[in-house]
């Protein structure tokens, strides 16, 4: 937990204030000062003297009081001398604005870990470094080198990139954007952004919070503080790095190893977060978030003065599943008086373009009581007859405290940009096209709905043998195997519960046949087993659907000729002869462990729709019976596991079952660093699962 | 009594055999000696031409015997130059004056042959011409590979004729021991053939150092890792896929040497996540500061090279499988492995048998 201190000090020591305006230094001391801050201020300086009308002491010995909060624009040896000697004067919180920490590589690097060190052995929590410092709009507090500070309210922004921190406040001063909190994390040597969301999520002064990430360097601590503080709270995040390219780009920035993107992707989704895909798109919900209520349904009205802005405004709406409201009986009634015959009363509700302020007055005026609406878009765009400012003045009275989710979209810049103002300042969002402000609502929708979820519940995946399990792992592993086959890492999953065909290895076509008339099933998969060969069928390696002897015979000498001559060097052990199962569906179940988030759990429809449409869904481990559920549906081939074409539907629920086994091994056994079920037949309603082929990957747990 | 111990290949296992032997037989108060007729690998030493492999046991088994009589012919250029041109070579006296005075030294005196029966001959000294000569009984090293081992093994048996002793099978896969052991064993068995012994494939006796991985591939060290460039690679790959791929393979393969292009920084790191030992950075690209530091952290090696990461892969390539015994880690686990898989007690008492 952040001390209060951080945020609310009493009194604050700026460690390198300085006289000369070019310094950081300087700029920080003048932030301070001039935010208005009231508590006491001390300036540290061995030139002493005096700024903006506070002496500069010329050590932090020579500091006359206690400090609360230490403020550190120094280079990095002298920050490690001065922490110990403000936490003497009883500093709970520093902030490391100064550079040339990890970040510059080689020495550092081994800087950056003595300043952690520092600041633990002396009990501070540090945020930085390297980083733009800090601002509360509601402590009067600004001990950053902002160039100035941004109007109070309810937003809080979090940023692991000081020069997008700079970004957002010249925004949020430009737009006239309250915010309560600005935390530039820097190099997140000490304080991360789960100790920000954590301490934000207990924040009176924050009802929104805003976030840019390049990297979690504990992604499931970083799961937890999101689960916890997302019920109460949105949490909107940018992730930077989201392609391959730019996570290489991330990895060189920060040093460490950018996990999968998709990693981030289900972590977000289960952590509740909503992901902005650009800066731009952070903004525009922010701006909803913060000025209007979450909306109480989905219904959404357009109100318009054009058509086409109308019509843009209803496809976005209809391409994010937001239902147009139908204009009921009763509404046309009280608002047909005012419209001229050409309006268009269906939604969106055109009121075509010689309409003045009154008659959007009169509209709102019907829609701020109208049940059957939940949210209101207002459009306009400057025509000869409009009154923007009238139109936005009449927009902001029609639905104070009216409970209703209300956006506009003034379109145009010359004619419109005061009317904006009157907006923002009266508390509804103003959007440059009308796709933006739609967007933004569906954001707030989906908020709607992780805030109603109920809490995901740990579930327990009956008939599991962890012992049995333990001892597979065990051997594989001190016997030096790493990438296990089929043969190896069968029974690990079947002690989880996992149901294989009966098989039979056989090391002759005699052996084979035999292994044949004993299933006395209609027809068998041979399958080579070699400890070499981990893509069986790119060397013919796998014959399907073989019914009687001779064809199993044969089946047993071409898998065989075929591996020796298309893998010269691989040992051939034999081959393992499996009951055929007919009558499922392909499916692929697999985890793969992320540097930061852990297990990563993938499902996917097999064949074609894993590999080459990249049809997958991802969830972190452990999931629960929601998450797996979810991840079932979420694929795009999901329609085909359903009843399709007079087939039976496939047993959903075994599948949903089977991934919460794999979640519960994945969590059992962190030496597990890789697993794959492919393909994993899905029988019919009813029938259950069976793991055809599967393969793991191990490693000593560290 | 001369044991002559023979292979049907390169990198068999000659010298560990020797070492394992050597050491176990002299723990049990057997005087043993060694000689290795023909030497190929010439290193110089003190001013004096020697064998690598003959200098590195004469010393393991702390042999109190001057290196030309360990190793008394060396082949060099010029001994292969006077064999073409016809010249009188006068190699047999060397070798029957070294092998006279180590036999007199010893209980058991075991010879170390050439990698097959066939080595030698263009000098002058044939392999088979010097067991019937000097009277040597034989055991006979096959590094397995399934059915060629049937005829490798057998065609030296019936070459070498009664005075062979028994075979023992080297670098058996974990997946071929049940087969070996079934199928293999029971097959020479009934030919008549002693199977002496069955060593597996060990990662550690297949592991280089960082320190000779440096050398062979004439490397940088910016970083020597753990105990200085000590630390033992038993696997390499390479690194030139997107990187959450790279995390895929690099897990399954621990000890691992990996080799990628200095500007790959995003595998580099995902090398260290994962169980690595050395990394090798081409195209002679400074490293990263950040990868420097994490390598130090780990306690990974860092090497880097002028050549591109294709060039290197192929010095790799020509070295592992055809790793030397040097370091004294390998060679303490060489001896477990000879004493835990070889009937070392057997063979003592054959050679003791026979006439």
């Amino acid at each position: 937990m952040l001390p209060g201190e951080l945020f609310h000090p009493g009194s604050v020591a700026v460690v390198g204030a300085s006289r000369i305006p070019e310094k950081v230094g300087h700029g920080v001391f003048a932030n301070l000062v001039q935010a208005g801050f009231q508590g006491k201020i001390y300036g540290v300086n061995p030139g002493g003297g005096e700024l903006f009308g506070h002496p500069l002491y010329p050590s932090i010995d020579a500091i006359p009081g206690p400090v609360d909060l230490g403020v550190f624009v120094v280079p990095p040896n002298a920050i490690l001398a001065g922490i110990p000697r403000l936490a003497a004067k009883g500093m709970r919180a520093g902030i490391v604005i100064s550079a040339g920490f990890k970040e510059i590589g080689g020495a550092g690097v081994a800087l950056e870990r003595s300043l952690g060190e520092a600041a633990g052995s002396a009990g501070v929590r540090v945020l930085g470094p390297n980083c733009l410092g800090l601002i509360d709009t509601h402590a009067s507090l600004n001990v950053s080198f902002s160039r100035g500070t941004p109007p109070k309210g309810l937003i809080s922004f979090f940023s692991q990139s000081g020069a997008l921190c700079t970004a957002v406040l010249d925004w949020a001063i430009g737009r006239n954007v309250g915010f309560s909190k600005f935390v530039s994390l820097g190099n997140k040597v000490d304080i991360s952004e789960s100790d920000i969301l954590e301490f934000l999520a207990d924040d009176p002064s924050t009802r929104v919070i805003l976030g840019y990430v390049e990297s979690i360097d504990d992604g499931r601590r970083f799961l937890r503080a999101a689960r916890n503080v997302t019920p109460r709270k949105p949490v909107i995040i940018v992730k930077a790095g989201a392609t391959d390219a730019g996570a290489r780009a991330a990895s060189s920035h920060t040093g460490s190893l950018a996990g999968s993107d998709r990693a981030y992707a289900a972590a977000f989704r289960q952590g509740g977060v909503l992901r902005a895909g650009t800066v731009e798109d952070l903004f525009d919900l922010a701006l909803g978030f913060a000025m209007q209520p979450l909306p109480r349904g989905d219904r959404l009205l357009v109100l318009t003065n054009a058509g086409g802005p109308g019509i843009l405004a209803a496809d976005t709406a209809s391409l994010l599943g937001i239902p147009l409201a139908a204009v009921t009986p009763s509404l046309r009634d009280r608002i047909l008086p005012a419209l001229p015959p050409t309006a268009s009363l269906a939604n969106p509700v055109d009121i075509v373009g010689d309409a003045r302020a009154d008659r959007y007055r009169n509209v709102l005026a019907a829609l701020r009581d109208e049940p059957s609406v939940d949210a209101v878009l207002v459009l306009l765009t400057p025509q000869a007859m409009t009154e923007p400012e009238e139109t936005a003045r009449a927009t902001v009275s029609a639905f104070a405290g009216s409970g209703k989710t209300v956006f506009a979209s003034f379109l145009g810049e010359a004619t419109v940009a005061s009317s904006r103002r009157i907006l923002s300042d009266g508390g509804v969002p103003n959007y440059p096209v009308p796709e933006r402000a739609v967007r933004t609502l569906s954001a707030m929708l989906r908020y709607s709905r992780i805030r109603a979820a109920d809490a995901p519940g740990e579930e327990e995946a009956p008939s599991i043998r962890p012992k049995t399990a333990e001892r597979l792992v065990g051997d594989a592993l001190s016997s030096g195997r790493r990438a296990l086959g089929e043969e190896e890492s069968r029974g690990i999953l079947e002690a989880y519960g996992f149901t294989f065909p009966r098989h039979a290895f056989a090391g002759t076509s005699d052996a084979a046949v035999a292994a044949y008339r004993e299933m006395g099933c209609a027809s068998v998969a041979m399958k080579i087993v070699s400890p070499q060969v981990l893509h069986k069928t790119d060397v013919g390696g796998v014959r399907l659907d073989l019914r009687g002897e001779e064809a199993v015979a044969r089946a047993f000498m071409e898998i065989t000729s075929s591996v020796r001559r298309l893998a010269p060097s691989a040992w051939i052990a034999g081959v393992s002869v499996q009951e055929m199962v007919t009558g499922g569906r392909e499916l692929i179940v697999g985890m793969s462990r992320d540097p930061q988030f852990g297990p990563l759990l993938m499902f996917g429809l097999g064949g074609i729709y894993v590999e080459v449409l990249k049809d997958v869904s991802f969830r972190v481990a452990p999931v629960s019976r929601r998450d797996a559920e979810e991840m079932v549906r979420e694929i795009r081939a999901w329609p085909l596991l359903a009843a399709y074409r007079g087939s039976e539907p496939a047993d959903e629920g075994a599948i949903v079952e089977a991934l919460l086994r794999v979640s519960r091994l994945s969590c059992d056994f962190p030496e597990l660093q890789e697993l794959d079920i492919n393909p994993l037949l899905v029988l019919p309603k009813g029938k259950g699962i069976r793991a055809i082929d599967c393969r793991m990957t191990i490693a000593e747990a560290p | 009594m001369k044991l002559y111990i023979a292979s049907t290949s390169e990198y068999a296992g000659k010298t560990l055999l020797a070492l394992g032997l050597g050491t176990i037989w002299k723990e049990g108060g057997v005087r043993v000696g060694y000689v290795k007729p023909l030497g190929k690998i010439p290193v110089v030493r003190e001013g004096r031409l020697v064998d690598g492999d003959a200098t590195f046991l004469a010393d393991a088994l702390a042999l109190d015997a001057p290196p030309e009589e360990v190793c008394p012919v060396v082949i060099t250029q010029d001994l292969v130059m006077a064999a073409w041109r016809g010249e009188e070579l006068r190699l047999r006296g060397r070798i029957s004056a070294a092998v006279r005075d180590a036999e007199a030294r010893s209980e058991v005196l075991l010879v170390g042959g050439t990698a097959n029966l066939r080595d030698g001959i263009f000098l002058g000294i044939s392999p088979l011409e010097f067991i019937a000569n000097y009277d040597c009984r034989v055991v006979l090293l096959d590094r397995f590979e399934g059915e060629k081992s049937m005829d490798q093994v057998l065609s030296a048996i019936d070459a070498l004729g009664p005075r062979f002793l028994g075979v023992v099978f080297n670098r058996v896969q974990p997946a071929q021991e049940k087969f070996v052991r079934e199928t293999v064993v029971p097959f020479f068995g009934r030919r008549g053939v002693r199977v002496l012994g069955v060593l597996p494939s060990d990662p550690v006796l297949g592991s280089v150092s960082v320190r000779s991985l440096a050398d062979s591939l004439s490397a940088s060290v910016v970083i020597g890792g753990e105990d200085g460039a000590k630390a033992m690679i038993e696997r390499f790959c390479v690194g030139a896929m997107d990187v959450e791929h790279a995390l895929r393979v690099f897990r399954g393969i621990p000890r691992k040497a990996v080799v990628t292009g200095g500007h790959r920084t995003d595998i580099q790191l995902a090398a260290l996540e994962t169980d690595t030992v050395c990394l090798v950075l081409t195209g002679g690209v400074a490293p990263n500061e950040l990868i420097l530091a994490r390598a130090r952290e780990k306690g990974v090696a860092l090497l880097t090279v002028a050549e591109d990461t294709m060039a290197t892969v192929d010095r790799f390539e020509s070295l592992l499988g055809r790793l030397r015994i040097r370091e004294p880690e390998k060679a303490r686990r060489g001896v477990e492995l000879v004493r835990a898989s070889v009937d070392t007690a057997g063979l003592l008492s054959l050679c003791r048998l026979s006439p």
